[in-house]
């Protein structure tokens, strides 16, 4: 199966410009935000939380920049490697934080809980992130891997140690949980 | 059919339509199955983008400081900075008196300077686990790695060899009476200017119409001499390697056995 992150044409020669003189990173900002945007989505509830964890990958790219090695692999799964240490980073602080004070929980739930303002006008699109919500970590991780950052299933694999085949498994499982709990919610609806 | 059958099935299609925005007639498809492609594609078009000001104003503000030279430095950098001075030091009492530091160019190759400063593996072998690291990025212990971003594809190959899958990427392999040779195709991109290769010998040749190079005997991987891995089990082996520009990158054609004219028959017919 052929790689199915869109790469930029000449993206190797970008990265190399954006090494040299990092206000070149431009091309690729644009190219890889809505792909870091949707896969950081996917993996959090909170909206909030998506613009300030995102707006933190890109940092760490662009700091870490001068150590990503081309011939170790392109470009796109080492900057989603870097999504999913922030994602879990964050996830971990927001643990801790839990903790704390009730103020801090009632909060934490005003965000989480998805409120009518959100960003998303679509019912369908509202729906399906929190069908999303509710799948494993694990599941939700494959999910936003493959459609939000749109990595093939051997870039999955060697992102997260598995087998190209577990991760067609792990995916088509939570699609089928996904399709059970749209059901489920459209049942209670109505 | 299995789980993993239809999860294989379901992934070809979903790549496709990753790949292409659409997919082919599923008319024929279980019910069950056109169910996921629908739920995969509402995933795929969910709109989740955030304001364009915010987008924007975080673009602006990473693209007009550069985040390296004004960050102060961490802990972590100076521990760093404090190794490298002390590598260095390390180096300049290691090395033995009289040898010579100047390293010739000996062709350039697009951006790639060929250099005939000692290559990691060969400092490796000298000069034991305390050798310093290399701050190129040209071929060391570990061979470099196949971008499936630029799938170079050999129209021909000499006789024996087949292509087989690894760890970094695909290679082509001849298994006969005389050992292994593991020919590779890649590329040298970004941060890839200094390519060292030791003593060996280097001769400027066209290759697809781009100024190239022919390098033979260049000692840039280590192999044990067939005992356990100890460290005086350990030898550099040489090899061969045609490198040219193309398409903005410099392209490698890299073998243990193939000399010259294989490898310049496998250049003239790759394709992408």
């Amino acid at each position: 199966m052929t790689a199915t992150l869109r790469l930029l044409a000449n993206e190797p020669t970008l990265v190399a410009q954006a090494k040299r003189h990092p206000p070149e990173f431009g091309p690729l900002y644009d190219h890889y935000y809505p792909l870091v945007e949707r896969y950081v989505r996917y993996r959090l509830a909170s909206r909030d939380a998506v613009d300030d964890v995102v707006a933190h990958i890109f940092e760490q790219a662009l700091s870490k920049l001068a150590d990503y090695q081309p011939e170790r692999g392109p470009f796109g799964p080492w900057l989603f490697g870097i999504a999913r240490n922030a994602v879990s980073n964050y996830q971990r602080q927001q643990r801790r934080r839990r903790w704390l004070t009730l103020d801090f929980l009632h909060h934490q739930r005003a965000e989480t809980a998805m409120p009518e303002q959100d960003v998303l006008v679509s019912e369908q699109h509202r729906a399906l992130l929190h069908a999303v919500s509710q799948l494993s970590a694990r599941e939700r991780e494959l999910i936003a891997l493959k459609f939000g950052a749109q990595l093939s299933n051997q870039q999955i694999a060697a992102l997260l140690k598995l087998s190209a085949n577990h991760v067609a498994v792990i995916i088509y499982r939570a699609l089928k949980r996904l399709r059970a709990l749209l059901a489920e919610e459209h049942h209670d609806v109505r | 059919m299995s789980d993993n059958l239809h999860a294989q099935r379901l992934s070809a299609h979903i790549d496709q339509l990753l790949a292409h925005g659409q997919l082919s007639d599923l008319a024929a498809a279980p019910a069950e199955e056109r169910a996921l492609l629908s739920i995969a594609e509402q995933l795929i078009s969910t709109r989740v983008d955030s304001q364009q000001t915010t987008r924007q104003a975080l673009r602006q503000r990473l693209l007009q400081t550069p985040p390296a030279t004004n960050a102060p430095a961490t802990l972590r950098s100076k521990r760093r900075v404090a190794l490298v001075i002390a590598l260095v030091l390390l180096a300049l009492l290691t090395v033995p008196a009289g040898r010579s530091f100047a390293h010739s160019l000996l062709v350039r190759v697009g951006l790639v300077a060929v250099t005939n400063a000692p290559t990691s593996a060969q400092q490796f072998i000298e000069q034991g686990s305390a050798a310093v690291p290399s701050e190129t990025s040209q071929p060391t212990l570990a061979p470099p790695v196949l971008s499936s971003a630029q799938a170079y594809i050999p129209g021909w190959l000499p006789a024996g060899y087949q292509a087989e899958p690894s760890i970094d990427g695909m290679r082509y392999v001849l298994h006969d009476a005389q050992g292994s040779d593991f020919l590779k195709i890649y590329t040298l991109d970004a941060g890839s200017d200094e390519l060292a290769v030791g003593a060996a010998s280097v001769t400027p040749v066209s290759v697809r119409g781009a100024d190239g190079a022919y390098i033979a005997g260049a000692p840039l991987y280590i192999k044990d001499k067939g005992g356990p891995m100890l460290f005086e089990d350990l030898e550099v082996e040489p090899y061969n390697l045609l490198l040219w520009p193309e398409d903005g990158h410099t392209i490698v054609i890299e073998s243990a056995r193939l000399e010259q004219a294989d490898l310049l028959h496998i250049a003239a017919e790759l394709t992408r």
